[in-house]
């Protein structure tokens, strides 16, 4: 068993009336393909959003590689090696799929602090397009973000987030909104880039189908409690779960 | 010929002083969508902290030139510390409240304008080699309004070239665009948003620093810069930069000719401009911009 990368211990956090979260720890072990699931409210997203540092938990721990980063802005998480698709997925719409991409292989390079750099000599014009490629938007480039296909637009979002060379993606309901056919795609390219580049995969879905394709480890959440941790397998076989779930969901 | 060229070159010195003010309050409504009252105080500051480098003294033009940048980047170093311990604060808040609170701020730049150089207006004297003149076409004008006309353009292309042709300009554009999609860039906005008000802060410093020698510094100042330039950023599109640029031209141009055609209508034709362009075209006369285009 290798040293956690992601560690949460006894992350709590409230919003006014509701507790959304209570006593959560868990472990990602480097490498994985993690996914979070429960019923609507069970509190993933703002596991997600304690993670990648926009809501600061009242109590608990969060650690990545070791280093303590509880409390950290967004960016500062992004800069250590942490990257977020979001279950609407984020770009910047008025910009072409290529230079939504740029935009962030240039932050990750830290250029975008140079007033004396012109923005003619961009270093990153390849790795774009191997991004592009990589995430099959390469005849899209020039395309306006904002009229992206639902599926492409989450592409997109998926490359920017490599773009930025983290070593722990977070997907918080990567094939939302999307047919039979974007979601098998997007599941493949998940599968592919976790593979390829050893990325440290966290991901939430509603899709059980989903989460059984991909996931290694699978933890559910329930009213911002963790219920359990385990295999597919085991997931599968828990009565509790089902419970959870009142039977709407087939496991 | 003189009728016309003298208004025109005087104009021009006018519409840069103007744009000086009046670009840094554009830019801080563009990227970090605050309109900052304030900003007539930082504009009195350059003109006060010039005059107290220079001792009051006539210094050669050259010193004069330094001491006004020095001023200007004073005056961004104060504007950037405001930032961090009271604009900040403020960046949630609706428009109402962020007017008021800069208005309040406008009141305290103000007073402390009055507690540490006094109620009586000073004077920083102009540098001998600026009160020469110069002939175009025949007619003899003043040589500081080229050196307005000059400092006006340099620092107009300068900050264009910062936000349109460099690395630092496009994360500028982007946390203006959309500064919740910039920080998960792992850009860190609040820097981003404390350099460019100090760079805003810089050139109402330098446009207060140009404007002591030709007038009186007083703590009145700061009220009465801030309205024209007002006027000018909405004439010319809030938020919108070369419109604040051809706004501030034109209005330069347009006091100055009025002084001399028709001198009753000079003290408030700047207003009727506004009213004229709130009523017809409130988006301004080449647009209004909530953010700065990303180009």
């Amino acid at each position: 068993m290798s040293l956690p990368l992601l560690r949460l211990a006894g992350i709590s956090k409230r919003y006014p009336g509701v507790q959304a979260l209570t006593d959560v720890s868990l472990d990602v072990p480097a490498g994985q393909l993690r996914a979070v699931i429960g019923p609507n409210g069970a509190g993933k997203s703002t596991l997600f959003g304690v993670i990648s540092g926009e809501y600061p938990p009242e109590a608990g721990v969060v650690e990545l590689d070791g280093k303590n980063i509880t409390g950290w802005p967004p960016w500062k998480c992004v800069r250590l090696g942490m990257a977020r698709a979001f279950q609407v997925a984020k770009v910047f719409p008025r910009m072409t799929v290529y230079d939504n991409v740029l935009a962030a292989v240039m932050a990750r390079d830290g250029t975008s602090w140079q007033f004396w750099r012109l923005t003619s000599r961009v270093p990153g014009r390849k790795r774009v397009d191997g991004l592009l490629a990589e995430t099959g938007l390469l005849s899209l480039a020039e395309t306006p973000a904002a009229v992206l296909s639902q599926g492409d637009r989450k592409r997109l979002e998926i490359a920017i987030a490599l773009a930025l060379e983290p070593r722990l993606l977070l997907l918080d309901e990567p094939t939302a909104g999307m047919s039979p056919e974007e979601t098998h795609a997007t599941v493949e390219l998940i599968r592919q880039l976790w593979r390829e580049r050893g990325l440290t995969v966290m991901l939430t879905e509603h899709d059980m189908g989903v989460v059984f394709a991909l996931a290694e480890e699978i933890t559910v959440l329930h009213r911002g409690r963790i219920l359990c941790t385990g295999s597919p397998e085991e997931i599968r076989g828990r009565q509790d779960v089902r419970e959870v779930y009142l039977g709407d969901i087939e496991l | 010929m003189q009728g016309i060229v003298l208004p025109a070159v005087n104009g021009l010195a006018q519409g840069m002083l103007l744009f000086l003010a009046a670009s840094g309050l554009s830019l801080v409504f563009g990227v970090m969508g605050i309109l900052n009252f304030a900003h007539g105080a930082y504009f009195m500051f350059g003109a006060y902290l010039t005059y107290t480098l220079a001792g009051g003294q006539q210094l050669p033009a050259w010193q004069l030139i330094a001491v006004i940048v020095l001023a200007g980047l004073l005056t961004a170093l104060i504007g950037m510390a405001t930032e961090v311990l009271i604009f900040r604060r403020m960046y949630q808040l609706d428009e109402i409240n962020t007017l008021l609170a800069t208005y309040a701020l406008l009141l305290v730049g103000s007073g402390l304008a009055r507690q540490i150089w006094g109620v009586q207006p000073v004077s920083q004297p102009q540098s001998e080699a600026f009160f020469s003149t110069f002939a175009i076409a025949g007619v003899t004008v003043p040589i500081y309004d080229l050196v307005l006309l000059a400092a006006g353009l340099l620092f107009a292309v300068g900050l264009w070239w910062l936000l349109y042709r460099t690395d630092f300009g496009r994360t500028v554009r982007a946390v203006a665009y959309d500064r919740w999609m910039a920080s998960a860039l792992g850009i860190d906005v609040n820097r981003v948003f404390t350099l460019m008000f100090g760079v805003g802060i810089f050139l109402a410093g330098v446009g207060g620093g140009l404007y002591a020698p030709l007038v009186s510094a007083n703590p009145d100042l700061a009220f009465t810069f801030i309205i024209q330039a007002f006027a000018v950023v909405i004439i010319g599109g809030i938020g919108n930069l070369p419109g604040t640029f051809g706004a501030s031209v034109l209005v330069g141009l347009l006091g100055s000719f009025l002084i001399v055609y028709a001198p009753g209508l000079s003290a408030f034709s700047l207003y009727i401009i506004m009213v004229a362009v709130l009523l017809f075209r409130p988006g301004g006369l080449f647009g209004a911009r909530r953010t700065l285009s990303l180009g």
